[in-house]
C-alpha cells in the first residue's frame, strides 16, 4: 500500500504554478512584484509541510523514490526558488512581461528538479529532466526586448536537446544490455554479470556521460553554459547555475550509485578525468573573463570539476560530501547572484569593471558579494572551504588524493580572479558621478541571511552533514 | 525476423548522420532536424532492444512513445525561439547570431 | 587564557566594526588598548610557562566539527612549547608598536585597524595550533587583510607588489596543504603533539613528497632563496606597521612552520635533506648580502636584508641539533625585534622627508637626533654587533651549524662582514656626511607615540642582547623534544 499523501508537495506546487499564471490572467493590472512574493511565500509554505515528510520513505513502482534524498533536494530546490522569486521582484516588474508566467514556470522547474532527485527508472529520469529544461529554455530567452536573451536560448535549447539526444542513445544501449529501465534492475543485471556485453555497456556508459556532462555542464562539453548564463535574465542564470546543476548532481548521484555501482571500475577513470579537465579548465578561462556572469559561468563550471570528484570517489562519504558541498554551494552561490541582482537593478552594470569602488557607494553589497566569493574560492571560515574539504577529504580517503591535490591547486587559483572582482570594489576608488546605491530592505535581510548562512557552513557544518548523511544513507 | 546487429548497424549510421549534421550544419533549423535523425535512432534502438528481450513487457516501445513526444514539444518550443530570433534578425542560422561569443 | 589571547584582537575588530564614522579617533585607541591587553596575556603565559614541565601547555582541546568519514574530525586543539610562546610574545609585542607607528593613519582608519587585528589573531592562532588542519586555517586568515593593507593603503606600484605577494603565498599554502592531507592520512592524525610522539611510518605516499610539499609552503612565507623575490616589492610598497608585521611576525610563521612541521614531525627525512637545507641557507646569506649592498631604497635595503638573515634560520635549522635549532629561532625573535626597529625607523624618517632614496638623504643626524641614534641602534643590532640583540641569534647558529657543516658555515659568516658593509655604507649616506638645504627644516620625533615605539623597540633590542638567557631558556623548552627525535 503506497502512502499517496507523500506526493503531495510536487502537486500543490503544480496546482500553484498555474494558478499563479490564470491570476496574472484575470487580474493583470496586478502589481507584479506582489506575484513574486506570493511565489516566495508559497514555495517557503511547501518547504515548511515537505520538512514533516523527513525520514518518510515510499516508492512507487520503481519509477520514483521518495526519501530523505529526494527531502533534502526538495528543501533545497524550494529554498532557492523562493529567494530568487523575491529577488526577481524588481528585476521582472521593470524590465519583462508576464510576470505570472515567469513565477510559474520557476516552481515548474523545482518540481522537474525534485524528480530528477526521486527519480529510480530511466524514463521517468528523462522526462524530469525535459521538464526542468524545458522551462529553462523559456526562462532563458524570457527577455523579449534584449537580443542576446533569446540568442541564449536558442544555443542552449540546440545544445541541449544534442545532449538529449546522446543521454538517450546511451540509455538505449543500457536498456539493451540490462533488458531494463530500473536502477535497482540494472543493477541486478550488472551484479549477475553481463559476459560478452561489456564493451556494449562501455559505449552505452560514455553516451551517457556526455549526455550528462552536458547538463552539468562539465569540460569539454560546457560550451553552451557562458552564453547562456550571459544572455538569460540574471535571477535565471542563478536558477540554472544552482537548481539545473543541483538537479543534475542528484540524477547522477542516484543513478550512479543505485544502478552502476557495480561496474565503478568501467567509469571511475572516465569521471575522474572529467573532473581534472573541468576544474583545469574552469579555473583558466575563468582568469580572463571581464563580464561578471561569465566569470560566475565558469567559477561555477569549476565548481563541477570539484562535485565531479564527488562522483568519481563514489561511496556514502564521498555522496555526503556532494550534499554538503551542493547546499554550500546554493547559500554561497545565492548570496552572490542576489547582490550581483541588486547591484545590477540599482545601476544596470554587469560589467566587472563596473563594479568599481562599490566598497563606498555600498558597504554592506560589497561586503556580502566579497564573503560570497571567498567562500567560492574556498577561504578557510567560509562555507566553500569546509565543505570542500570535506569533500576532497573524502575523495582522497577512497584513493584518489592526486584528484584532490588538482582540487586543490586548482581552487588556488580561482582565488586570482575573485580577487579581482574584490579588488575593483575595495582598491580602487569609484568613479567620478557614481553616488550611493539604495537596496530595498527585504533584499537587504535576503542577503544578510545568506551571508550568515555561509559563515555558519564554514564553522558549523555538523547540521548540514547530519542531513547530508540521511539523505544519502539509502542510496548504499 | 531481421537479426538484431542489423538494426543495431542501421540506427548507428541513422545516429552518426545526426550527430555530423549537428556540428556542421549552421542553420539552426537544420541542426534540429539533425537531432530529430539523433532520436529516430535512439527509438530504433530502444524498439529493437524491447522486442529482442521481453516483447511482452513493451518496455522498449514505451519509452519510444515517450520520446517521440518529448521531441514533438522540443522541436515546437526551439521553432518557437528561432521564430523570435528570425523576427529581430532576419536570419536562421547560427553563426550569424553571435552577440555572445561561442 | 590562550584563547582569549587569540581571539581578543579579532574581538577587538568586531569592537571597531561597531565605532560610528564620525569618531576617526576611535579605533586607533581602541586597537592599542587591546593590544597592549594581548601583550600582557603573552607576557603573562611566557612567564608562567613551566620549564620543567615537557610538552604543550595551556592547553585548550575542543572537537570542533565530527563527521562520520573514518574518524576525521576538525579540532580546535591550541596549546604552547618555549618556541610558540616566545613567539606569540614577539608577535603580541610588535603589534603593540604596528599600531603606534599608524597613529597618523586618516585614511580610511577603521578597516585599517580592523585588518591588522585580524592579522595579529591569524598569526597568533599559526603560533599556537596544535592541530594541522586548524594550523592551516589561521595561516590562511592573514592573506586578505595583508592584500587589502598593502593595495589601499600602500604606496609605489603597490597592487603590483600585494597581487604578487597573494599569488606567491597562495602557491605555497597549496603546496602545504597537499601536504598536509598526505600527512594526515599517513600519520592517521592530524594532532600534532600525537604524531610527534607516534611518528609517521612510511606508507602509499612517500615521506620525502610530505616533506618537500611542506618545506615549500613554508619556504616561501621565510623567504628562501629563490623564492624569495615578493619580499622586496611587499615591504617596499606596503605601509610602515604592515612591514614591521610582515617582516616581524609573517616571516616566522615560515620559520616556526618549518621547524614544528618539517623537522618536528619528519625528523628521519630532515635529516636526509639537511645539507641541503643549509647550502640554501648559506647561499640566501650570501646572495641577499650581495645584493642588499646594491639597493638605493631604504625600505628595499632592509626587505633584502631580510632575505639575508632568514638565511641563518635556514642554516640553524639545517644542523638539526638542539643548537642549531636553539639559534635558528633566537635568530627568528631577534630578527624580528631588530628588523621590526628597522622598519619602523625607515616610517619615521620617511613621514619627515618623504623620499626613501638613500642618495637623496644625507647629514640627518643634525635635524633629528635622536631618530638618529635610534636608527644607529637598529643598525648595528642587524650587523651583529655584541650586547644587542642580533648577535646572539648568529652566533648560537654558528655555534650549531659549524660543528656540522664547517665550509657552509664559513662561507655564511662572509654574510655578518657584508651585513656590516651594508649597514654602515647606509647609515653614514642617510645620517652623516654635508647636511642637505632641503631637510633643513625637518624636526626630531615629537608626538608620543613615536617615542613610545622607538622607545620599546630600543629596550627590547637591547634587553634580549645583554641578558639573552631568559628567551633561550623558554626556547630551549621546546627545542629539546624535537631535537631528541632527531638522534
Amino acid at each position: 500500500m503506497n502512502h499517496y499523501e507523500v506526493l503531495a508537495p510536487e502537486l500543490v506546487l503544480l496546482g500553484l504554478a498555474f494558478a499563479l499564471v490564470t491570476l496574472e490572467l484575470l487580474f493583470p493590472q496586478l502589481r507584479k512584484d506582489l506575484v513574486a512574493y506570493l511565489t516566495a511565500a508559497s514555495a517557503i509554505g511547501v518547504l515548511v509541510a515537505s520538512a514533516f515528510f523527513a525520514n518518510r520513505s515510499d516508492s512507487f513502482k520503481d519509477l520514483i523514490q521518495l526519501d530523505n534524498y529526494t527531502t533534502f533536494f526538495r528543501i533545497l530546490f524550494l529554498g532557492t526558488a523562493a529567494l530568487l522569486a523575491i529577488a526577481s521582484a524588481h528585476l521582472v516588474r521593470d524590465k519583462l512581461s508576464n510576470a505570472g508566467e515567469y513565477y510559474g514556470l520557476l516552481l515548474l522547474g523545482v518540481i522537474g528538479a525534485t524528480y530528477m532527485a526521486a527519480a529510480s527508472e530511466l524514463l521517468t529520469a528523462y522526462i524530469a529532466l525535459e521538464l526542468l529544461n524545458f522551462t529553462l529554455y523559456v526562462l532563458v530567452s524570457f527577455d523579449r526586448k534584449d537580443p542576446r536573451s533569446g540568442e541564449a536560448g536558442l544555443k542552449y535549447i540546440l545544445l541541449s536537446a544534442f545532449a538529449s539526444a546522446l543521454l538517450l542513445f546511451g540509455i538505449s544501449f543500457i536498456f539493451g544490455v540490462t533488458g531494463t529501465t530500473s536502477y535497482a534492475g540494472i543493477r541486478h543485471a550488472l551484479e549477475a554479470g553481463i559476459g560478452e556485453y561489456r564493451g556494449t555497456l562501455v559505449v552505452g556508459l560514455v553516451l551517457l556521460l556526455t549526455g550528462l556532462g552536458f547538463k552539468v555542464a562539465a569540460v569539454p562539453f560546457h560550451m553552451w553554459t557562458p552564453d547562456a548564463y550571459e544572455g538569460a535574465p540574471l535571477p535565471v542564470t542563478a536558477y540554472i547555475s544552482i537548481v539545473a546543476k543541483a538537479a543534475g548532481f542528484a540524477l547522477f548521484l542516484r543513478l550512479f550509485s543505485q544502478a552502476f555501482m557495480p561496474v565503478i571500475s568501467d567509469w571511475r577513470w572516465m569521471v575522474a578525468l572529467l573532473a581534472a579537465l573541468t576544474m583545469v579548465f574552469g579555473n583558466l578561462i575563468a582568469l580572463q573573463q571581464v563580464n561578471i556572469k561569465r566569470l560566475l559561468a565558469y567559477s561555477s563550471i569549476s565548481q563541477v570539476g570539484y562535485m565531479l570528484i564527488a562522483i568519481a570517489a563514489l561511496s556514502h562519504d564521498s555522496a555526503t560530501a556532494l550534499l554538503l558541498h551542493l547546499g554550500g554551494y546554493a547559500i554561497t552561490n545565492l548570496a552572490a547572484f542576489i547582490a550581483i541582482i541588486a547591484f545590477y537593478n540599482a545601476t544596470g552594470g554587469e560589467e566587472i569593471r563596473d563594479f568599481r569602488g562599490l566598497a563606498e557607494r555600498h558597504a554592506g553589497l560589497a561586503m556580502t558579494l566579497t564573503i560570497a566569493l571567498f567562500s567560492l574560492a574556498g577561504m578557510p571560515l567560509f562555507a566553500g572551504f569546509m565543505t570542500k574539504f570535506i569533500l576532497f577529504q573524502a575523495a582522497a580517503q577512497h584513493g584518489l588524493l592526486w584528484l584532490s591535490a588538482f582540487g586543490v591547486v586548482t581552487s588556488m587559483i580561482s582565488l586570482y580572479y575573485y580577487l579581482m572582482v574584490i579588488r575593483q570594489m575595495y582598491v580602487l576608488k569609484p568613479r567620478d558621478g557614481d553616488g550611493r546605491l539604495r537596496v530595498p530592505l527585504l533584499t537587504s535581510a535576503v542577503l544578510v541571511v545568506l551571508a550568515l548562512g555561509i559563515f555558519f557552513v564554514g564553522i558549523w557544518p555538523t547540521p548540514l552533514f547530519r542531513a547530508a548523511a540521511s539523505a544519502t544513507r539509502l542510496l548504499f | 525476423m531481421i537479426p538484431l546487429d542489423q538494426v543495431l548497424v542501421f540506427s548507428g549510421i541513422l545516429f552518426a548522420l545526426g550527430v555530423y549534421g549537428v556540428l556542421t550544419r549552421r542553420n539552426a533549423i537544420a541542426i534540429l532536424m539533425s537531432v530529430e535523425l539523433m532520436l529516430t535512432a535512439v527509438n530504433t534502438n530502444f524498439i529493437a532492444f524491447g522486442v529482442f528481450h521481453r516483447p511482452s513487457l513493451a518496455v522498449g516501445l514505451v519509452f519510444a512513445v515517450f520520446v517521440i513526444t518529448v521531441a514533438a514539444a522540443e522541436v515546437g518550443l526551439a521553432l518557437a525561439i528561432i521564430l523570435r530570433i528570425y523576427r529581430q534578425r532576419t536570419t536562421a542560422n547560427v553563426d550569424e547570431v553571435d552577440i555572445l561569443k561561442w | 587564557m590562550l584563547t582569549i589571547a587569540i581571539f581578543l584582537p579579532t574581538l577587538a575588530a568586531l569592537v571597531i566594526a561597531l565605532t560610528p564614522r564620525s569618531r576617526p579617533d576611535l579605533p586607533r585607541a581602541i586597537a592599542l588598548v587591546f593590544s597592549l591587553v594581548v601583550l600582557a596575556l603573552a607576557a603573562i603565559m611566557f612567564v608562567s610557562l613551566d620549564r620543567g614541565f615537557q610538552g604543550f601547555q595551556f592547553t585548550n582541546h575542543v572537537t570542533w566539527v565530527r563527521t562520520s568519514l573514518g574518524g576525521f574530525s576538525f579540532q580546535y586543539y591550541v596549546g604552547l612549547d618555549g618556541i610558540s610562546a616566545a613567539l606569540v610574545l614577539l608577535t603580541a609585542f610588535l603589534n603593540v608598536v604596528a599600531v603606534l607607528v599608524s597613529w597618523g593613519i586618516a585614511l580610511r582608519p577603521k578597516e585599517y585597524f580592523i585588518w591588522l587585528l585580524v592579522i595579529e589573531s591569524g598569526v597568533l592562532g599559526v603560533f599556537s595550533s596544535l592541530d594541522l588542519l586548524l594550523f592551516f586555517l589561521f595561516w590562511e586568515v592573514e592573506l586578505v587583510p595583508m592584500y587589502l593593507l598593502i593595495s589601499i593603503w600602500g604606496s609605489g606600484r603597490k597592487e603590483y607588489s600585494a597581487t604578487k605577494f597573494v599569488l606567491y603565498t597562495v602557491a605555497g599554502s597549496s603546496f602545504m596543504i597537499v601536504g598536509i592531507l598526505a600527512l594526515g592520512f599517513t600519520a592517521h592524525t592530524f594532532e600534532i603533539p600525537e604524531i610527534m610522539r607516534n611518528g609517521v611510518r612510511e606508507a602509499a605516499i612517500p615521506l620525502g613528497f610530505i616533506f618537500f610539499a611542506l618545506f615549500s609552503g613554508f619556504a616561501v612565507k621565510l623567504p628562501m632563496f629563490p623564492l624569495h623575490t615578493w619580499l622586496p616589492d611587499a615591504h617596499t610598497d606596503a605601509p610602515t606597521a604592515v612591514s614591521v608585521i610582515l617582516a616581524g611576525a609573517l616571516l616566522k610563521m615560515g620559520g616556526y612552520g618549518i621547524i614544528r612541521l618539517c623537522v618536528g614531525l619528519l625528523p628521519q627525512t630532515a635529516h636526509d635533506w639537511g645539507l641541503a637545507i643549509t647550502l640554501l641557507g648559506a647561499i640566501g646569506v650570501v646572495y641577499g648580502a650581495l645584493v642588499t649592498l646594491r639597493q638605493t631604497d631604504l625600505k628595499r635595503l632592509i626587505a633584502y636584508s631580510s632575505v639575508s638573515h632568514m638565511g641563518f634560520v635556514l642554516i640553524g635549522v639545517g644542523a638539526l641539533g638542539q643548537l642549531g635549532l636553539t639559534g635558528a629561532t633566537v635568530q627568528m625573535v631577534t630578527h624580528g625585534l631588530v628588523t621590526g626597529m628597522l622598519f619602523v625607523m625607515v616610517g619615521l624618517v620617511y613621514e619627515r622627508t618623504h623620499t626613501r632614496q638613500i642618495p637623496e638623504l644625507g647629514g640627518l643626524a643634525r635635524q633629528m637626533p635622536w631618530i638618529a641614534a635610534a636608527f644607529v641602534v637598529a643598525g648595528v643590532a642587524s650587523l651583529g654587533l655584541p650586547m644587542l640583540a642580533g648577535f646572539v641569534g648568529e652566533v648560537v647558529v654558528f655555534l650549531g651549524a659549524f660543528s656540522k657543516y664547517a665550509a657552509t658555515t664559513i662561507v655564511a659568516v662572509s654574510g655578518v662582514v657584508l651585513a656590516a658593509g651594508y649597514i654602515l655604507w647606509m647609515l653614514q649616506r642617510v645620517f652623516f656626511g654635508p647636511p642637505k638645504e632641503q631637510w633643513a627644516h625637518l624636526g626630531d620625533a615629537r608626538h608620543w607615540s613615536e617615542w613610545l615605539a622607538m622607545g620599546a623597540m630600543t629596550a627590547s633590542i637591547v634587553a634580549v642582547g645583554i641578558y639573552p638567557q631568559w628567551i633561550i631558556d623558554a626556547i630551549d623548552h621546546g627545542v629539546v623534544p624535537i631535537a631528541s627525535r632527531l638522534g
